[in-house]
């Protein structure tokens, strides 16, 4: 026990901030208001082309939710010049492979090729942004596959719906209320000309950032960017709507049965600012002072010594406009939700009163260091953040920052923080229950 | 009809005309790819050391992996599972507050299993969590109060999975491909769980947890000449021992095509699993076209499956198929979740793909792309580190020639469309082959009845039982 106190403490003069990472990039915008990112990596013939949209689930109509996760399968459909079911023959006949994911804030498509494809790769992703062809049968294929996929990821898996009803409880107006990959009513209902329309407005080169990371050299992909994206024509500025919530001054009571699980689940969600800001970084560092790792508080407490969780858990889910600290566990033997969470509650309010040990403190500080080196580890998320950072962030440099930011968080500021938002009547209990009746479709 | 092709005319002289510049672009000159070693080493009980030396980013991992062959433990299942929950919690050295309080401390992570242990770092704790890693491995304390904590969370746990449908179509398919009192079959249960006790755990660590099949592979910001004397002094300790050597009946594959049917009342998809058995070592001569075979019927977008159960019907996310290789008995499938209405159409399309592939020469183009996908993977990964490691280890613990991977785009190459169909004959056995389907049976066993294949019922855990009563 001594000697081990005695290397922490070594540790800790050590200190010191991460060193010997830096990503670097190039920046520049086409006339057409196209943004382009540029991240040399010559270390494995590897080049990444990827675009991120500034749309999703949180840019749909009320009455036609699901829009932005469907343009994520309908924009593989086919182009002008690409038919219909060849796109992934091309991605996979020239070496490479390529996905798309939707949040509520942005769609991202990317490709990733062997360096002597990087051409390929900027023709296909200016091809999509062109004149992607969206059409019946597309419309009709796509809106099965998704019902299936709503099937397999929600509805036929074990506390599968748990995102979608924190949502719909935690948001009245803001459009973050409805899951991502939406109604089915609603995509059922939604008409071709309607889709089309959604596309004209939102995915034009002045509502995206493309991104071109690994090997290959910047004037000729300046060229080839150029050529391919260069012809497509702006389009009408995204004016992005701005909702409000009103903050949450009673605890919001739910509960969902789920028919294909036996233990409940708790779930406490809190309500928390845009990842933008400063205090929804210091969020970030309180879920991890409270559940990252065996020594972290709840789960020492809960699971280890009390034996009262088979799981317990918190996470930040950082968005644009709001996010949300969610906190579940999943209670043991004669244990109930309750009894969790008067234990987390506990502990929060230890984080609201005193403040976090100077030992703590630097944990977390060693645990960001780690973090942010294995997040830019690989090219493809290198590419990525990239993409983030200056869509969604507004400043591509927090690549290299933001750890600066963490590092700059002061114990004061995190007991401050718990004392703003997490508060039990700011917050949504969720009891995620067994189903009592059998599956309904 | 007439119309519509004359319409799609008109649409391919637009698109040509509009598209002047715009053609597909070819690709550059292939890039030229370097097949690295790691630098390697082997201490005196056994363990083998290969470390990649790379020091782009100021990080190290470090894998202990003990490649022991599989072994059943029949009314005792859950030892080894419990083992490696319990692993980690501290040291004869250390004690586990303690332990798990420096390893978060430092940022880093450690996981512990009865075969083998993971740990990444920051490289200025490269060091002090070699140590950790090496003591917590070596030096590890069992106590009841942990082996029951543990032993608790793992029966709360299968009541977790209880309901799950993919939980119970995988332990079902796994159960009946290689029969419960096989290694790859066997399950954890409840009445299995109750007769492990913590006499069992340790005798599980004493017999398995040895350097005789070990590897430790070391990635990352270090030194070969720093790291290697303090690996020598944590691992030379490590007491060599031989594993017991057990051998087990090999699975007998079905001797007609059937249904294995499991009720889930609370299904909204079919799981569809159709298996057999197979034996294929990445250093068989048919290795490569069985992979290649595999990938063409459900490997990936393209594949027969996937474009015609979701791309054709919509029935599914998506239908894959894959193959197991290695020194021990696996096993092919092919599978999809798809809603309950379709099960029945499914399972015919499933059949017809799989006829397909055993019956047709592949196309040209179809096994000139998917053998493009292999190759360009390859030359994505085989510089970076992680690869140089895994390839290095493959060769050692696969028994392939020392030259496997400089080969591999030539191997890919040579791949022939009727070695392929002979591959899809020899592994994908059609006529032995048992669809394991998890549905819910009020919803699609009327359709099932309609194919004339006939229908085996099973519970949960794959026991056979009399056809139930759907209402």
């Amino acid at each position: 026990m001594k000697k081990s106190i005695m290397i922490l403490s070594a540790v800790l003069l050590m200190g010191g901030v991460v060193s010997a990472q830096k990503v670097d990039f190039e920046v520049y915008d086409l006339d057409n208001g196209l943004h382009v990112i540029l991240h040399n990596d010559p270390s494995a013939p590897v080049v990444v082309t990827s675009v991120m949209y500034h749309v999703g689930s949180k840019d749909e109509s009320p009455d036609r939710t699901g829009f932005a996760h469907f343009f994520e399968h309908l924009l593989f459909e086919g182009t002008e010049n690409i038919k219909r079911g060849e796109w992934f023959k091309i991605v996979t006949s020239n070496g490479g492979v390529n996905n798309a994911n939707t949040s509520d804030d942005r769609t991202y498509y990317y490709e990733v090729f062997p360096s002597n494809n990087l051409e390929l790769g900027l023709w296909m992703e200016s091809e999509r942004m062109m004149h992607p062809v969206i059409n019946k049968i597309g419309v009709d294929t796509q809106n099965e596959v998704v019902k299936e996929e709503k099937r397999t990821n929600f509805d036929n898996r074990p506390y599968g719906n748990i995102l979608p009803v924190v949502k719909e409880n935690m948001f009245k107006n803001h459009p973050y209320r409805w899951s991502t990959i939406g109604s089915m009513k609603d995509l059922d209902a939604a008409t071709l000309e309607e889709f089309q329309a959604f596309n004209k407005k939102y995915y034009t080169p002045n509502n995206a950032v493309l991104v071109v990371a690994g090997d290959f050299e910047n004037k000729q992909a300046k060229e080839w960017i150029q050529k391919y994206f260069g012809p497509i024509k702006k389009g009408e500025a995204v004016i992005k709507k701005t909702f409000l919530e009103e903050p949450i001054t009673q605890t919001i009571n739910a509960t969902y049965e789920d028919p294909n699980i036996q233990i409940s689940m708790l779930v406490a969600s809190y309500r928390t600012p845009s990842m933008k800001t400063r205090d929804a970084r210091v969020l970030d560092l309180i879920s991890s002072y409270l559940s990252d790792g065996k020594s972290s508080k709840l789960y020492k407490k809960i699971v280890d010594d009390k034996k009262m969780a088979l799981q317990i858990g918190a996470v930040g889910f950082s968005q644009e406009d709001y996010g949300m600290c969610i906190i579940y566990g999943l209670p043991m033997g004669t244990f109930k939700s309750a009894d969790l969470l008067k234990e987390i509650d506990e502990e929060i309010v230890k984080i609201q009163t005193d403040l976090i040990s100077e030992k703590d403190y630097q944990k977390l500080q060693n645990t960001f260091d780690n973090q942010f080196v294995n997040a830019n580890s690989k090219v493809e998320g290198i590419a990525e953040n990239l993409a983030k950072f200056h869509m969604l962030y507004g400043d591509i440099n927090l690549i290299n920052t933001e750890i600066g930011i963490f590092h700059s968080i002061t114990r004061e500021e995190i007991r401050d923080v718990a004392k703003k938002y997490l508060n039990p009547n700011q917050r949504l209990i969720l009891d995620y229950v067994p189903s009592k009746e059998q599956a309904h479709n | 009809m007439k119309k519509s092709s004359i319409l799609l005319f008109i649409l391919l002289v637009t698109g040509i005309m509009q598209a002047q510049d715009r053609t597909q672009p070819k690709p550059g000159n292939a890039p030229v790819v370097n097949i690295k070693k790691p630098q390697s080493f082997v201490l005196p009980n056994g363990l083998k050391v290969m470390i990649v030396e790379n020091h782009k980013l100021p990080r190290v991992t470090y894998n202990l992996a003990i490649d022991n062959a599989p072994f059943a433990e029949g009314n005792k299942k859950g030892a080894d599972d419990l083992c490696s929950s319990l692993l980690g919690n501290g040291s004869k050295n250390i004690p586990k507050d303690a332990f798990n309080e420096e390893i978060d401390f430092l940022g880093a992570s450690i996981d512990f299993t009865s075969h083998g242990a993971y740990a990444s770092s920051l490289s200025k704790y490269a060091n002090r969590i070699l140590e950790l890693m090496a003591d917590g491995s070596l030096n590890p304390i069992f106590t009841q109060v942990e082996f029951d904590k543990e032993k608790a969370k793992l029966s709360e746990n299968l009541k977790a999975e209880e309901k799950s449908v993919p939980s119970i179509a995988n332990r079902v398919t796994d159960a009946l491909a290689f029969g419960k009192n096989h290694p790859a079959g066997e399950y954890v249960s409840e009445e299995t769980l109750k007769n492990v006790t913590l006499a069992d755990v340790k005798a599980n660590y004493n017999n398995y947890f040895v350097p005789e099949n070990a590897y430790l592979v070391i990635i990352g910001d270090i030194k070969y000449t720093n790291i290697k004397p303090i690996v020598e002094k944590l691992f030379g300790k490590w007491k060599k021992s031989s594993t017991p050597k057990l051998t087990y009946a090999a699975p007998i594959n079905v001797p007609f095509t059937q249904i294995n049917f499991v009720d889930v009342p609370n299904a909204v998809q079919s799981e569809i699993s159709l298996v057999n058995t197979v034996n294929l070592k990445m250093s068989d001569p048919d290795f490569f076209p069985a992979i290649i075979a595999t990938n063409i019927l459900g490997g990936d977008f393209n594949s027969y499956l996937n474009m015609n159960l979701r791309e054709k019907h919509g029935w599914t996310y998506g239908a894959s198929a894959a193959i197991g290789s290695g020194k021990y008995v696996s096993k092919l499938k092919s599978a999809s979740a798809v809603r309950n209405v379709v099960t029945d159409s499914a399972v015919v399309e499933f059949i017809k793909e799989i006829k397909k592939i055993r019956t047709e020469k592949v196309s040209d183009e179809v096994l000139k792309n998917v053998k493009a996908g292999y190759i360009g993977r390859f030359v994505m990964q085989v510089e970076k580190p992680q690869a140089v490691a895994q390839y290095a280890l493959n060769i050692e613990t696969e028994g392939l020639p020392a030259n496997f991977y400089e080969n591999y785009i030539k191997a890919i190459n040579v791949v022939t469309a009727e070695e392929v169909m002979t591959a899809a004959n020899k592994y994908f056995l059609l006529d032995n082959t048992r669809i394991v389907i998890a549905g819910k049976g009020a919803d699609v066993i009327a359709g099932l009845e309609t194919l004339k294949i006939p229908i085996f019922f099973f519970d949960n855990y794959g026991n056979p039982v009399e056809k139930p009563n759907y209402k």
